[in-house]
């Protein structure tokens, strides 16, 4: 037996001790109380059936005609799936419990993140119970009863076989992860580089077929990954954050003693140790809900139940310093044109200041591509035109290697040969993004320059070298383009660029699209710039330049 | 684990199915691209300034246009419901790349179509010839490039070489099995370019041929 089986096994029979002990205490009086607050709802509601003016639309919906409605998602292994008695789950058993406390039949009605919310809205259901994360954002769309029923963490998931990871270990780690999610906000700034997909299953299917080394995602999501039925474990959770408390809710404008009854039916659940009991029934974890049965079960609690219900997540960012002009450049856009333009980036604090990182570090990236690029070509083509023969050996091996081995390959290569002599920094992640790339076109240039030597005798002003420079001046000026352009790439051996930022950004705010157009757009100016500033500074230096 | 361990059969055969989808993005895009550019190529030898200019303007945004950023931008807007995906039989990697690498060899071809034109009205034959090696180096270019695949989470020959560098215990072993696979890249690039020399050497020959009879 596995220790990792041991814990599994010793934290199920915990549990199951826990709620025969403690469990059967706090059992009577919340019971009680919760069946007491049933049957006065009942009463007062079933007596006035036919006055709809005095009973709301759910109450008479749920204690008139006797039928909770119940949203359920049918395609999340363990919480809401296809049985052949209808839908199996945690959040099924919930449903079902719930409707029993009521004393009412149940109904089921698939529904999906899109349009859960929507179909409370449309009193198509009553009740919602579908992995719903209840923050501030989605707080006042619909009345969320507490407290929460679950609670799930966004978790980094890894090979079983590599070691433990600590938050320091991901500054240098490629992570993927899906498009969108709020924990991005905490985990883009702390990781190397973001790989983003858009759907779950497609982050699982990378980490299986090797693509991805780390993943982050739900922890619900992830639980067949890490505990697999056929019990063999191939990966395992590495580190855990944010955690969402998950919460169901009804529509707006139900009465406060509908929602006070369900309030009580919640607290009652933790109380007696259902919600635990289901949870361990579906293997799933398990800490959130022994602490709030413990919570529930407290004398504080028992006496203030409105004081122990927790706060919905916060998910509103700090704002930052431009984010009024954003609003007033949207609105403008919107007003004048129509344009329905979302600048994230100048939203908040968190984006902003990685967007101007990014920024900063693109645009010293692509002045050090130039001059780095010049003074290889220039390096290169005095190796390749020395007149001692074992130099010009040597430059041609470095110019046969760096033409015919992968862009990507010689990245790579450049930042293993730096972590290897130095250690992972920014400078050493810029210094071989700028060595790759402009050793490549360096490679390229010097090659023409050297060529250009053979036809070059040298003048009166300029030596026959810097006249050899002159003479290649249009496809070194090509190359050093092809730098700017390429040093793009540098992303990929972790250089904080814009690439990156913009990544970033688009991993916790969406709008993918947007954000790439300005990359684009910045690349192009970048080349731009790089043009004019060459037909300007060139000339100066090297006599016959004529690009 | 060592360098002899990762260096096995089971590795070569991952890094030649890896590589085949670098190929077949190679072969599609200059199939498929190349008469595109030859097109615009025309239109940019056209004598009429109003067809010439706008498609030249064209041709310098396609060559200001990263290539990692194409890739990059293709890979966040791309997904695989997307009607584009129907020609590559739902193979979004292989779309993914042949998407991404089209701006450049677009421009590429349209370039070095342009330059044939040109040599073919001085009537300079031989020169004109010149285009067959320069397609060998955009397939060159090509299967190199879409080696950034790796970096966006497309299965090829380069994502092959990344994984299992990543097994080796320090860096100086993982140094070592790069530079093989360097040399593995550089054989296989020389090698590519064979064919394309060949079919330019038999083509400038009888051109040579047909101007000695000539003369």
């Amino acid at each position: 037996m596995t220790p990792s089986f041991l814990s599994k096994v010793g934290w199920r029979v915990l549990g199951v001790v826990w709620l025969c002990t403690v469990g059967m205490v706090g059992m009577v009086s919340a019971q009680d109380i919760a069946a007491d607050a049933v049957a006065a709802l009942r009463e007062r509601v079933t007596a006035n059936c036919n006055t709809p003016d005095l009973v709301g639309p759910v109450e008479r919906q749920v204690l008139c005609d006797g039928l909770l409605r119940v949203g359920l998602r049918q395609d999340y292994p363990r919480f809401g799936e296809d049985g052949a008695n209808g839908p199996v789950g945690y959040e099924a058993d919930i449903a079902r419990d719930i409707a029993a406390r009521l004393g009412v039949e149940v109904a089921f009605v698939p529904v999906t993140p899109i349009n859960r919310i929507a179909k409370l809205g449309s009193a198509e259901i009553d009740l919602v119970i579908a992995t719903m994360g209840h923050n501030t954002q989605r707080d006042p769309t619909v009345h969320f009863l507490r407290p929460h029923y679950f609670q799930s963490e966004t978790i980094v998931v890894g090979r079983a076989t590599t070691g433990p990871l600590e938050w320091e270990d991901l500054e240098t780690r490629l992570v993927c992860t899906t498009v969108g999610n709020y924990s991005n906000v905490i985990l883009a700034p702390r990781v190397g580089r973001l790989m983003l997909f858009p759907r779950p299953q497609q982050l699982i299917d990378a980490m299986e077929n090797e693509m991805c080394p780390l993943i982050a995602q739900d922890d619900t999501l992830l639980i067949p990954l890490i505990n697999p039925v056929d019990g063999v474990t191939r990966f395992e959770r590495k580190l855990g954050f944010a955690p969402v408390p998950w919460g169901m809710a009804m529509p707006l404008g139900v009465s406060e003693e509908m929602s006070s009854v369900m309030r009580q039916i919640l607290i009652e659940m933790h109380r007696d140790g259902t919600f635990l009991r289901y949870a361990l029934d579906h293997g799933l974890p398990t800490a959130f809900l022994t602490e709030e049965s413990a919570r529930w079960r407290s004398e504080a609690c028992a006496g203030s139940p409105q004081d122990c219900l927790t706060p919905p997540l916060d998910v509103q960012l700090e704002p930052s310093a431009v984010a009024g002009i954003a609003d007033l450049i949207e609105n403008t856009l919107a007003q004048s044109l129509g344009l329905e333009l979302r600048l994230g980036f100048m939203e908040s604090e968190v984006a902003w200041r990685l967007f101007l990182g990014g920024l900063g570090t693109s645009i010293l990236a692509v002045i050090l591509s130039v001059v780095a690029t010049v003074l290889l070509s220039f390096a290169v083509a005095s190796l390749l035109v020395s007149q001692l023969g074992p130099i010009r050996i040597l430059g041609q091996t470095l110019v046969t290697i760096f033409l015919n081995v992968p862009t990507f390959l010689v990245l790579v290569i450049m930042s293993t040969l730096m972590i290897w002599a130095f250690s992972y920094s920014f400078t050493t992640a810029m210094a071989s993004a700028i060595l790759a790339i402009c050793g490549i076109n360096g490679c390229y240039a010097g090659s023409a320059i050297a060529e250009a030597h053979v036809v070059t005798t040298g003048t009166a002003t300029s030596s026959r070298f810097m006249q050899s420079v002159g003479v290649a001046s249009i496809p070194l000026n090509g190359y050093i383009f092809n730098a700017v352009r390429g040093i793009s790439a540098a992303t990929v051996v972790g250089v904080p660029d814009l690439v990156n930022a913009l990544n970033d950004i688009t991993a916790f705010s969406g709008a993918q699209t947007f954000y790439y157009w300005l990359l684009v757009i910045f690349y192009i100016a970048a080349v731009l710039v790089t043009g004019l500033a060459l037909r300007r500074a060139m000339p100066l230096f090297v006599p016959g330049w004529r690009a | 684990m060592t360098l002899f361990d990762v260096l096995t059969l089971d590795f070569l055969l991952a890094f030649l199915q890896g590589l085949t989808l670098n190929l077949s993005t190679a072969l599609i895009v200059l199939v498929t691209v190349l008469p595109i550019a030859f097109v615009l190529a025309m239109g940019m030898n056209s004598r009429h300034a109003l067809v010439s200019r706008p498609i030249e303007a064209f041709i310098k945004l396609l060559q200001a246009l990263p290539v990692f950023v194409v890739l990059f931008f293709m890979s966040g807007v791309l997904t695989d419901r997307s009607p584009l995906l129907v020609p590559f039989r739902g193979n979004l990697p292989l779309m993914l790349l042949v998407l991404g690498q089209t701006p450049y060899v677009m421009a590429y071809g349209a370039d070095q179509f342009s330059a044939m034109l040109s040599r073919l009205q001085r009537r300079d034959r031989r020169q004109a010839l010149l285009i067959i090696p320069s397609i060998g180096r955009a397939f060159q270019m090509v299967v190199t490039t879409s080696c950034f695949g790796a970096a966006l989470g497309v299965p090829e020959a380069m994502s092959v070489v990344i994984f299992t560098a990543e097994q080796l215990p320090d860096e100086a072993t993982q140094i070592m099995f790069y530079a093989v696979a360097s040399l593995m890249f550089l054989v296989i690039l020389r090698i590519c370019l064979i064919p394309f020399r060949v079919v330019h050497s038999v083509f400038d020959k009888r051109i040579v041929a047909s101007g000695k009879v000539a003369a």
